[in-house]
């Protein structure tokens, strides 16, 4: 392999999509001459009398290891070392190596990898551990458009950003920390008590996060629901029906929702109030991540990590902005007229765009929140690729509508409530207009505005009801989290960061404790919140993280040192550990019958085999097929290999009655699914099943 | 006191102590339901324990399962 010709300025860069573009925008030609070196992409610009030669990561190259090797905690001492070291699956070996040979012939160099926490640590790893650097130039950038990588390179910072390297760092330091202690911790508790090996790993965002899935489980297990009661009502005006609401949403008792409903009996009301109101509705405010993910979920059902995952591909497509961030602002700076007028060259929309810049209003409303580092996500206005696949098609509609709509008009709408009094007891007709549709066009069909006119009516007037009725209802449960609203209980617990929670609720998933689109803990969760509920509730409760997310601040900010902190984080975890260590034996019992309650809790025994006399009839769920069905547990047993089975519903709940049938003398199931509960006798040929009803001894 | 009334009669997990009638967690599903009761006498203003309980199983779905437990448990099992 020939090597490059020095001198030379070496620019690192995050990926080798961001090397691609970073070149073409910085050699003076748009046409880098690219070189390939273990395979992989190196590229050569010409800028002035400079030559650049950019290189890619791919993502982190290193990762952290403990120095001493034996299994004990608490493990206090780690290095960096190559991630290929640690991860056989980590392809890292090559990027090292071209990085080790492109030391040699540079004199300076640039970061360019991604402006945040993790693009800095990335950058000085490189810098530190391969090129034998503690500093180097920094561009910084928002897009890999053209303009802002030429702007970033012109005004190049002299350093690294110390405040973004440190808290990295100390996130990187902190995180493997807890989670390789408490991990060792809980892991040799119950090897200890069981001599069973198993890993038990929770993080230090993961322990919280967990624990508010399986506390709002416990909160189901035990709701009960509350009676109330609503009037329903409906009136006809000029021949049309519309609801009429009742004063009162909820009423208490059912003496009260009767003498209601009896006092409403005439069906024949007056109008004593009709108002007009316009109301003005504004657009919402620019996406940052948390905003986008939300919506997206909302709209396509996509988790909050496949939202990142895609909007990163935009990213590095130069489509749209850097999409971790916290901001919902968008400066002037960055030149939305021309972000306008190319998309107004966009087909799909052209004529939004067009009609904005005729109105020549560039400033853009915004959200409250801001970033240090990037402004809101926002398209560059670059065209997308024609290989855009649909679901990206998807995020970048989302993201221009979102953006389009912010330079939109006010919405207004006429809102017109009728007041209608029967024997003093007051109802509403409510209904609304759209006067003006303004922002709402462009963010079609994301967000729609609903119209419903109500005729004129008279004051005084008489109004004729359908009906007043009382209907009775229960209260019901919180809804169990989904993969946005769990997103969203972690923003209100200021537990992760925006980069960071959407891979913090995929792990809890890869490790098994929470399963489902609507998130329920699996026995293995609850056996291990269960367990640090009791002796350890520091890891499950959001204060310790959220603590430690501040001091992540402050060293951003530079009002912390990181060495100081790190000293205290050793100190304050091995006293937490020294605590962990005396209660061992007690926390491995619980963890222990606890996972064994779990595991047994997943059998559940129908009722004894009567064929062979031995065996216990089972629910088990074909591996091959996820189908499940009663099989005698004797099956397994070669002695005696009993093959009785019986199919059940393929959904619903099943139950033992511990009752058998007075047909077939065969066990009895309770099947309940929704609202719907029936007994049944578990052979499909029982004459019961026939007459249509079941009959049990 | 033999093996079985240290034990929850539901759910055979060890008793917190051996004068509760039920283990921790039934306990607490327990007291909700007393909780509850009292809400739902109020609205109905008549209204015994056993019928409650009727009434809770036939709302299923949102009935918390600890909850349905002791439902099932007081009017099907329970030898008094
Ligand atoms: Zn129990």
């Amino acid at each position: 392999m020939s090597t490059i010709e020095s001198p030379y300025v070496l620019g690192i860069a995050e990926k080798p999509q961001a090397a691609r573009r970073l070149a073409r925008a910085l050699d003076e030609k748009s046409k880098p001459q690219l070189k390939k070196m273990r395979g992989v992409s190196v590229f050569i610009c010409q800028r002035g009398n400079k030559k650049i030669v950019i290189a890619p990561a791919i993502g982190h190259l290193f990762s952290i290891s403990p120095i001493s090797k034996t299994w004990n905690y608490p493990v206090l001492d780690y290095e960096w070392v190559p991630s290929y070291i640690v991860d056989k699956n980590a392809r890292t070996k090559n990027f090292i190596d071209i990085f080790k040979i492109l030391a040699k012939g540079a004199d300076e160099v640039i970061i360019m990898t991604d402006y945040d926490r993790e693009g800095e640590v990335i950058g000085y790893l490189i810098l530190k551990l391969l090129l034998g650097k503690e500093q180097a130039e920094r561009m910084k950038f928002s897009t890999l458009t053209r303009r802002d990588i030429i702007s970033a390179y012109d005004k190049r910072e002299k350093e690294l950003d110390v405040g973004f390297l440190n808290s990295g760092l100390l996130r990187h330091y902190v995180d493997w920390l807890y989670g390789i202690n408490y991990s060792r911790a809980l892991s040799l508790s119950l090897r200890r008590v069981s001599g069973r090996f198993k890993t038990i790993s929770i993080g230090r965002v993961q322990g919280p996060t967990l624990g508010s899935v399986v506390n709002l489980e416990e909160e189901l297990n035990l709701f009960v629901p509350i009676p109330f009661w609503t009037i329903e009502s409906e009136v006809t005006i000029e021949n049309k029906r519309f609801k009429a609401y009742y004063e009162k949403a909820r009423i208490e008792t059912q003496k009260q929702a009767i003498h209601i409903e009896q006092e409403c009996e005439s069906l024949v009301g007056y109008v004593f109030n009709v108002s007009n109101e316009e109301k003005n509705m504004f657009p919402f405010p620019p996406f940052n991540l948390g905003d986008l993910q939300r919506e997206s979920y909302k709209h396509f059902r996509f988790s909050p990590s496949k939202t990142l995952e895609i909007a990163e591909k935009l990213y590095l497509s130069a489509m749209i902005s850097y999409p971790r961030t916290d901001s919902q602002k968008l400066p002037m700076s960055l030149g939305h007229k021309t972000i306008l007028k190319k998309l107004s060259e966009q087909i799909e929309y052209g004529s939004f765009a067009t009609e904005i810049i005729s109105r020549k209003k560039f400033k853009p409303r915004e959200g409250r929140k801001s970033d240090a580092a990037h402004p809101a996500i926002h398209p560059t206005g670059n065209k997308p690729a024609k290989n855009l696949i649909a679901n990206e098609r998807k995020i970048y509609d989302l993201i221009v509508k979102r953006y389009l709509s912010i330079f939109g008009e006010k919405a207004i709408i006429l809102k017109k409530v009728i007041e209608i009094k029967i024997n003093n007891h007051k109802f509403e007709v409510r209904g609304s207009q759209i006067l003006s549709e303004g922002w709402v066009k462009y963010y079609k069909p994301y967000f729609s505005l609903e119209e419903s006119i109500v005729p004129n009516v008279e004051l005084n007037s008489k109004i004729s009801f359908d009906f007043v009725m009382s209907k009775e209802h229960f209260s019901t449960p919180p809804r169990r989290f989904n993969e946005s609203t769990l997103l969203n209980k972690m923003e209100e617990e200021k537990i992760g960061t925006k980069a960071t929670r959407a891979g913090i609720i995929k792990t809890l998933f890869d490790r098994g404790y929470v399963q489902g689109h609507v998130i329920q803990p699996t026995p293995l969760g609850f056996a291990v919140v269960d367990v640090l509920q009791d002796h350890y509730p520091v890891l499950i409760r959001a204060e310790m993280t959220r603590e430690l997310e501040n001091i992540m601040e402050s060293v951003q900010n530079k009002k912390m040192e990181i060495e100081e902190v790190v000293l205290s984080i050793k100190k304050e975890l091995k006293s937490l550990l020294t605590q962990f260590h005396k209660k061992e034996n007690e926390i491995g019992l619980s963890l222990y019958q606890n996972l064994q309650q779990s595991e047994e809790s997943k059998i559940i025994v129908i009722g004894k085999c009567h064929q062979c006399k031995v065996g216990e009839l089972r629910i088990i769920k074909s591996r091959k097929t996820g189908k499940r069905f009663i099989a005698c547990s004797s099956y397994f047993d070669k002695s005696i290999k009993c093959n009785v089975t019986f199919p059940i519903p393929a959904t619903g709940t099943i139950k033992p009655t511990n009752k058998l049938c007075k047909h077939d003398n065969l066990p009895i199931i309770e099947w309940q699914k929704g609202r719907k509960k029936q007994f049944m006798c578990v052979s499909p040929d029982c004459p019961s099943k026939k007459k249509g009803k079941t009959d049990e001894k | 006191m033999n093996e079985n009334g240290k034990l929850c009669p539901i759910c055979k997990v060890k008793k917190k102590n051996s004068m509760d009638k039920y283990c921790e967690k039934h306990n607490s599903a327990k007291k909700e339901m007393q909780k509850g009761y009292e809400l739902w006498l109020k609205a109905y203003r008549v209204l015994s324990w056993d019928d409650y309980l009727h009434k809770l199983l036939n709302l299923s779905d949102s009935v918390g399962i600890l909850v349905r437990d002791i439902a099932e448990y007081e009017l099907y099992f329970k030898q008094n």
